[in-house]
């Protein structure tokens, strides 16, 4: 920040020898040669080569071509009701597990971000104890809770609530649930990130200025982490829209998503054609959607300016 | 209404069992530019907070304008304050960020406007009004955020070294800058600062603390030719030290050996209210450098002593004088580059003068 502040003091000269420019830019890339560069890069590339890019070539060739140009495929998922349903089940989960994830993931994130040291380590604890647990283990723990004899239902019947269990598995509701929490910490950790780079007297500086605890955090927090608040919902909504295991395992029949419809018509029902349709479309509105949220987020003036 | 007394009243702030503010008590008047100056970790940044209302003091009372305020939330005190780095609000205007204040106070919009511009002219910022912080220079946004902190008409405007970030220069200027509109608004200002240029440039009265107590309180030149402790001597501009012992205090005169063939006599401390000395109490004295002056040895000795170096400086030569007394310690001595009467050799011998009243005498640490 003391750069940027002092630098308009001294305007630098805009011309320079050639030699000086290239030793002030000398950021690592300039001090290897092009032929070098992509040398050392040549295995990473080679890698998404071989792994991701022609796969998806092949894929999208798959969906397109068989053999000759038939968008069948495609027909078929606007044709029939229940895939289109199942999309937009897909999305309005992913809509979902993002707020929820928001409204449940920025308090925690304030709580780590927080001048209380212990309060901080504890939340920072449990976000990453959440975050290194597999995914698997996770959601057999939420089968465990929410199962008809489970922990949840005995504690109700006990408390005297309910008088027969209730179904809370295999729903939308539980793919919700388990959803949002094994993605809590990719909403938590950016905002955590944001709220941090937060200059640390701007919060004192509002109250001084006469704002109440609340309208601070209103008019000053909440903006300055609305960058982390982006990133993080972008990875959420994005990491939710193809969702395989959770939905797979505490979901039901009626409550079924993209990833799982994929897995089934390659592995069951070996209706490639339809898999890679599917595939495709996923592929196309996640794109559109990350360009969608760039977009705004660099149209929102003001916020380049967080340092 | 701007521009109250400030009055601070036995206030501490204790940390655990540590004290970082120790039962402080200091009467500010109305309109008056006082600083606080001291190194770091002497509890002046923590005086700040506690008037600012952001940390409540473990004990004592703060009074503005003969209210208290000591359980007062810090957005009800009104108090003005400029932060070390600014504390803009990067993602508000510059217009934004100046009318802050106002909007909190539910201001009408168009008197909100009236306000600003008026501030935006004082502090000479006219037409930043759509720029965002980062689009401004250092010196531009310490404009901006001495406007903030002065739209809402402050009682007291509290500085916590806000001119730390700029360039000697700019600092410079923005220090007379502070002080004409401080002058203009009659602003009762606490300014916290460890550059003592600064401290003395710009205040009605400079408070040293140090340790979380406040050692001297007074005019800039009370503190620069009377400090009362070695610390405050040594800590508000330069200051050459001589270890001697106490031959005799007449609470008047005090004969101190500086070496095994050399005594000076020297105002007592017993005339600033010091207790008066021991015999043979281990003393130290101090001599400003540019009190001290010096010639070539010719025969008559007053402090006999060798240049060690010589060091231009501009409107000055300052010279690194060895001295034969006691531990032989060196000491800084200035002669005017216009006067210039060397050149000196490196080892030359030479006699220290310096007027009597130029001394000040503090008892040593007892060992």
């Amino acid at each position: 920040m003391a750069d940027l502040l002092a630098s308009p003091e001294r305007p630098s000269p805009t011309v320079k020898p050639a030699g000086f420019r290239s030793a002030r830019r000398g950021r690592t890339a300039s001090r290897y040669t092009p032929v070098l560069s992509l040398a050392l890069t040549a295995p990473l590339l080679l890698l998404l080569a071989v792994g991701f890019l022609y796969p998806i070539g092949a894929l999208i060739k798959l969906s397109l071509f068989m053999p000759t140009l038939d968008l069948s495929a495609y027909r078929k998922i606007v044709e029939q009701p229940i895939y289109l349903a199942i999309m937009a089940r897909t999305f309005r989960i992913a809509l979902l597990v993002s707020i929820l994830s928001f409204v449940l993931g920025y308090p925690v994130a304030l709580a780590m971000a927080s001048l209380n040291r212990r309060l901080a380590t504890i939340a920072a604890a449990a976000v990453f104890i959440a975050l290194w647990s597999p995914v698997l283990v996770r959601s057999y723990a939420w089968i465990v809770l929410l199962q008809r004899n489970g922990v949840v239902n005995t504690l109700m019947a006990q408390a005297g609530l309910i008088n027969a269990p209730v179904k809370l598995l295999y729903n939308e509701g539980a793919v919700i649930l388990a959803t949002t929490h094994v993605l809590l910490p990719f909403m938590i950790l950016p905002i955590f990130v944001a709220l941090r780079s937060i200059p640390r007297e701007l919060v004192p500086a509002a109250r001084n200025l006469g704002a109440g605890p609340a309208t601070a955090f209103l008019r000053v927090t909440l903006p300055l982490s609305l960058p982390g608040v982006f990133a993080g919902s972008v990875m959420c909504f994005i990491l939710a829209l193809g969702f395989y295991i959770t939905p797979a395992l505490v979901g039901g029949s009626g409550s079924m998503m993209v990833a799982t419809l994929i897995g089934q018509q390659a592995t069951v029902l070996l209706d490639w054609p339809f898999a890679a349709a599917l595939s495709t479309t996923l592929l196309v509105a996640t794109l559109v959607i990350v360009l969608v949220f760039r977009k705004a987020f660099s149209l929102s003036k003001g916020f380049a300016s967080v340092d | 209404m701007i521009g109250q007394s400030l009055s601070l009243q036995s206030l501490s702030k204790h940390f655990g069992r540590a004290a970082a503010v120790d039962n402080v008590s200091f009467d500010i008047a109305a309109g008056e530019f006082v600083s606080v100056l001291g190194p770091s970790g002497s509890g002046k940044s923590t005086l700040l907070t506690m008037i600012a209302g952001f940390e409540p003091p473990s004990a004592g009372r703060i009074a503005i304008g003969g209210y208290d305020i000591t359980g007062v939330a810090p957005n009800r005190r009104n108090i003005g304050m400029v932060f070390q780095k600014y504390a803009l609000f990067p993602h508000m205007t510059v217009l934004q960020n100046v009318a802050f204040p106002l909007r909190m106070r539910g201001l009408a919009r168009e008197a909100i406007k009236d306000r600003v511009k008026q501030m935006m002219e004082l502090v000479q910022l006219v037409g930043f009004d759509e720029r965002y912080p980062s689009q401004l220079s250092g010196g531009q946004q310490q404009r901006v955020a001495v406007a903030r902190a002065l739209v809402g008409e402050p009682p007291v405007l509290l500085m916590d070294e806000p001119l730390g970030a700029l360039d000697k220069n700019l600092r410079e200027a923005m220090q007379l800058e502070i002080k004409r509109i401080q002058t203009k608004l009659g602003a009762t200002v606490v300014y916290v600062t460890h550059d003592q240029d600064e401290a003395m440039t710009m205040s009605d009265r400079v408070a040293v603390m140090a340790g979380g107590t406040l050692v001297q309180v007074g005019a800039p030149s009370d503190i620069y030719h009377r400090p009362r402790s070695a610390f405050v001597a040594q800590f508000v501009g330069k200051m050459n030290f001589i270890d001697g012992e106490c031959q005799h205090d007449d609470a008047d005169t005090c004969h101190i050996r500086v070496s095994t063939s050399l005594t000076l006599a020297v105002p007592s401390p017993a005339l600033h209210g010091a207790d008066r000395l021991r015999r043979g109490r281990a003393v130290r004295l101090a001599v400003r450098p540019e009190s001290l002056s010096f010639a070539k040895t010719d025969g008559a000795l007053a402090l006999p002593g060798t240049v060690e170096a010589e060091i231009f400086v501009g409107p000055f030569r300052l010279y690194l004088l060895r001295l034969a007394t006691f531990g032989q310690p060196v000491v800084q001595a200035q002669l005017a580059t216009s006067t210039h009467v060397g050149p000196f050799a490196r080892d030359e011998r030479v006699t220290l003068y310096a007027a009597r009243d130029a001394f000040h005498v503090f008892a040593a640490p007892e060992a």
